[in-house]
């Protein structure tokens, strides 16, 4: 939209020139001027008017507030005032009741007491009560009192009565009779069955020894058996030794046919080394005398054809001189001459030859001794060689025989170590055993102490007894002697226990020296 | 056993000033008596291991109570395993019911549960409607003896007891006999239903057959939903209490049968587990008369004790019972009263066996205290 489409908000109106402008005239206001005075003088008496209702609210508010409060508060306080006063009656009625009770109470108190006092006795009571319980008393005793006598009354007839007594006398007998046949019984019965434990014991002795002489056996073979594992042992052992000196002896025996052998090879090597260079020598000889042979051949060929030669010219030289005879005899001395010149230098070469032979020889010779001193160094290093080659061989082997050696003195120190411990092995068992045995003789001679105290013991006991017995026959002879006295004294002097009353007073009387006839 | 016996349950505390309950973790050490507390909630020691003299092992059962240093716990909840384990064979419970036929003869009948060594944890006297018989012996509905056992059931006061002990529920039907009296008697002569019973309907008592059965007769006779009316007749009337001491000595059954021996009637009985407070408003008569107030009220409230309805000498009931009862003090009465019943049952001044309404005025006091205060 564009600016000028906006729709106005003012009262101008721009115009169709520049700065032209126009105003929109504004309508007067419809309230009339002194509208705002109406409208707070109307508000101010609304509000008037809703204070005094909201006052006459408040008051009817209150008064109803207080009116209901009041009541309310009339109405709790009657009731708690009725609740106090029933509160009250209850706790009188309470108190009343327990007034009530307690005067029942008191006087049921006082009536039990009353009564508790009522049942009790009186001194006349007492005096009546003691006086029958002294009478009851008196009573019992003179029944005791005649129980007794008639007890005795009883006893003294009994004692009295000669048919009773006989009758007795008899029953007793038969009594005694009867338990001494028990009593033989049960010593029958003892016996046999002491017999019965010594049986048993027997038995168990023999049984015992039976075990024992087993358990003997059995030790004895045992130590047998162990004596014999111990023999084999050793024999393995002896065995094993031998077997290792057996194989010392032929490691030695190897190393002495393996030195032999080493000093056949260095032999036989030198022989054939010798026969070596004599064979060398003989090829040389031949070889220098074949050289030598053909060289004469080829100077020999070479003089005569020098000699054919000089004989041509010569034969030209003599057909010349027979044309001139002067000049032959000139030419016979000249030859001559030559023929000496010829001579000299014949003589000359052959000596010349023989010097070069000589030389030639010599020159072979250093050849055939350089080839032979070659040769020898050849040998001489083949030698080597093979010595070297030996020398390491039989060093490997005395390495090998040296190692066995060390192996094999290890081997016997180990062997000699062993045989050590088996010694002190052997030494300890030997100690053991000698202690076992000595521990069993030990005990067997504890044994043996035992048994001989135990004998000793017994016969000791038996001794006792018979001591025992001994002294029991003499108390007895002694006790025999006294009975016998008093016996006699009895005898002598017969005193009767219950003697009857009128011969007892008579007998007082008597003793007191009242004549015999005062009594009569 | 190598473990120290250490039994542990969720024990019960409704603390008076707080009002609220408060719950502990209640540890009895068998060996030698102790017992531990432990604060659930606060999680800390509560009571340090210490020796409780009137706690027993037999006393330690699932909803039993127990009295610690004056608080009565009551047990709701076993708290391990092991005593769990433990305990829920030995602790068994069963429900026992002395039909009409022999609520004469309750007292015999709970001498003998006594002396079978059963612990009677909770019982009452009731009167059972013809819907509540039909609906105890439901499963019987289709037998033809059905509609006669309904009419037996609904014809008087039942007592209903919750038995507890080593595998009660057999235990008690050994006690029991066979279901047919004439049977029982040629049988088991010396079993309940041979002394009491008359024929298979009316055969004195009643037993769960198994456990489940003992835990559903218990819940419906002991449970929550179920209001019972008990056989209160709240006039005429004297209230006797027998004190826990007797429950303990097992002499309650003996005392019963004195009482009724001696031509009172029973005529509402029912066990109660006070707690201090209860015995303590039951007991304010004597707050400032007698010397051993708080002994009497720390005895009544040590343990279970029965509360007896006595009628039967109409005006003069109170004060013949009372008489029959004896001196307060049983050392008293065996010198001056020997036949009364705190003479023979009594041992001292506090444990005296029973405790009677002194005032007669105080009998319907007692009374509604008892059963209808305490009962509902």
């Amino acid at each position: 939209m564009l600016a000028t489409q906006k729709p106005r908000r003012t009262r101008e109106y721009a115009g169709p020139t520049p700065h032209s402008v126009a105003i929109r005239a504004k309508m007067p206001s419809k309230l009339p001027p002194d509208h705002l005075i109406l409208e707070r003088r109307r508000h101010d008496d609304a509000r008037e008017e809703a204070e005094a209702v909201t006052k006459y609210n408040a008051l009817c508010d209150l008064k109803n507030d207080w009116e209901r409060i009041t009541d309310r508060r009339i109405q709790l306080n009657t009731v708690s005032r009725k609740v106090k006063g029933l509160m009250l009656e209850q706790e009188f009625t309470l108190e009343d009741r327990r007034e009530r009770l307690r005067q029942l109470l008191a006087a049921e108190d006082a009536q039990y007491l009353e009564e508790m006092e009522a049942s009790q006795e009186t001194m006349l009571e007492r005096q009546a009560k003691m006086r029958e319980r002294a009478k009851f008393l008196k009573e019992k005793r003179e029944k005791e009192r005649l129980q007794v006598v008639a007890e005795k009354l009883d006893q003294r007839w009994r004692e009295e009565c000669e048919e009773l007594r006989s009758t007795l006398t008899r029953r007793h007998m038969d009594e005694v009779c009867l338990e001494r046949g028990e009593q033989l019984r049960i010593k029958a019965d003892m016996d046999q069955q002491s017999q019965a434990e010594e049986k048993m014991y027997a038995d168990l002795w023999h049984q015992d020894m039976l075990a024992k002489a087993a358990r003997e056996e059995r030790e004895a073979q045992e130590r047998h058996a162990r004596n014999q594992e111990t023999l084999k042992t050793l024999q393995k052992q002896k065995a094993a030794l031998e077997a290792k000196k057996q194989d010392a002896k032929r490691l030695k025996e190897e190393e002495g046919r393996l030195l032999a052998e080493e000093r056949e090879l260095r032999k036989m090597e030198e022989q054939r080394a010798q026969q070596e260079k004599l064979a060398k020598q003989q090829q040389a000889r031949e070889d220098i005398a074949t050289n030598i042979r053909l060289k004469t051949k080829r100077r020999a060929k070479e003089m005569q054809e020098e000699l054919a030669l000089d004989m041509n010219i010569l034969e030209k030289l003599l057909s010349d001189s027979r044309n001139e005879a002067m000049e032959i005899a000139q030419r016979k001395k000249e030859l001559r001459e030559e023929d000496q010149r010829y001579r000299e230098y014949l003589r000359q070469t052959a000596r010349e030859d023989e010097e070069r032979d000589r030389e030639i020889d010599k020159l072979v010779d250093a050849e055939v001794q350089r080839q032979w001193q070659k040769r020898l160094d050849e040998w001489a290093r083949q030698r080597e060689a093979r010595k070297r080659l030996m020398d390491n061989v039989l060093a490997v082997r005395r390495q090998q025989v040296e190692a066995k050696l060390a192996e094999n003195a290890k081997a016997q120190i180990e062997l000699q170590k062993e045989r050590e411990l088996m010694q002190a092995a052997m030494d300890e068992h030997k100690r053991l055993e000698e202690e076992k045995l000595a521990g069993i003789r030990r005990e067997n001679l504890a044994y043996q102490d035992d048994l001989l105290g135990q004998l000793d013991y017994t016969r000791r006991q038996h001794e006792m007894d018979k001591d025992e017995e001994h002294r029991e026959y003499l108390k007895g002879l002694e006790a025999e002697a006294e009975y016998q006295a008093k016996l006699k004294e009895a005898l002598a002097r017969p005193v009767i226990d219950k003697m009857h009353p009128m011969r007892r007073a008579h007998m007082a009387k008597r003793a007191s020296g009242v004549p015999y006839e005062d009594l009569m | 056993m190598s473990l120290p016996e250490r039994y542990a349950f969720i024990a019960e505390w409704y603390d008076q000033n707080a009002a609220i309950i408060r719950s502990y973790q209640l540890l009895f050490y068998a060996s030698d008596n102790t017992v531990e507390m432990y604060d659930i909630k606060n999680r800390r020691i509560f009571l340090k291991r210490s020796k409780i003299d009137n706690v027993r092992f037999e006393d330690l059962y699932i909803g039993g109570t127990i009295n610690v240093h004056s608080r009565q716990l009551n047990l709701v909840e076993y708290a391990d395993e092991f005593t769990k384990k433990q305990l829920s064979s030995k602790k068994e419970k069963t429900l026992a019911m002395i039909k009409p036929d022999a609520v004469s003869k309750f007292g015999a009948i709970i001498d003998m549960i006594y002396g079978g060594g059963f612990l009677i944890a909770n019982a009452k006297m009731i009167q059972i409607t013809r819907k509540d018989a039909e609906e105890f012996y439901q499963e019987h509905v289709q037998r033809p003896f059905f509609d006669k056992l309904v009419r037996f059931m609904a014809s008087g006061s039942i007592v209903v007891m919750e038995l507890m002990g080593n595998s009660a529920v057999t235990e008690w039907r050994k006690l029991l006999g066979p279901t047919d009296s004439s049977k029982a008697r040629s049988e088991a002569p010396s079993s309940v239903r041979a002394k009491f019973g008359t024929d298979q309907t009316m055969n004195a008592c009643h037993g769960s057959d198994a456990t489940e059965t003992g835990q559903r007769e218990t819940n419906f006779f002991f449970g929550p939903e179920k209001k019972w009316k008990n056989t209160a007749k709240l006039s005429g009337s004297t209230c006797c209490v027998i004190k826990p001491s007797a429950i303990l000595e097992g002499k309650a059954g003996k005392i019963m049968m004195a009482i009724v021996e001696a031509g009172f009637e029973v005529s509402a009985l029912q066990m109660f587990h006070l707690e201090k407070a209860n015995a303590e408003e039951f007991f304010e008569v004597y707050k400032g008369v007698v010397n051993e107030y708080s002994e009497m009220v720390q005895e009544l409230c040590s343990g279970p004790c029965f509360a007896l309805e006595i009628t039967g000498k109409g005006e003069r009931t109170a004060e013949d019972f009372r008489e029959f009862v004896g001196p307060a003090d049983p050392e008293i009465a065996r010198n001056l009263r020997p036949k009364t019943l705190r003479a023979i049952f009594g041992r001292d001044k506090i444990k005296n066996a029973v405790h009677c309404t002194d005032l007669p005025e105080d009998c319907p006091l007692e009374v509604a205290y008892f059963f209808q205060i305490l009962a509902d």
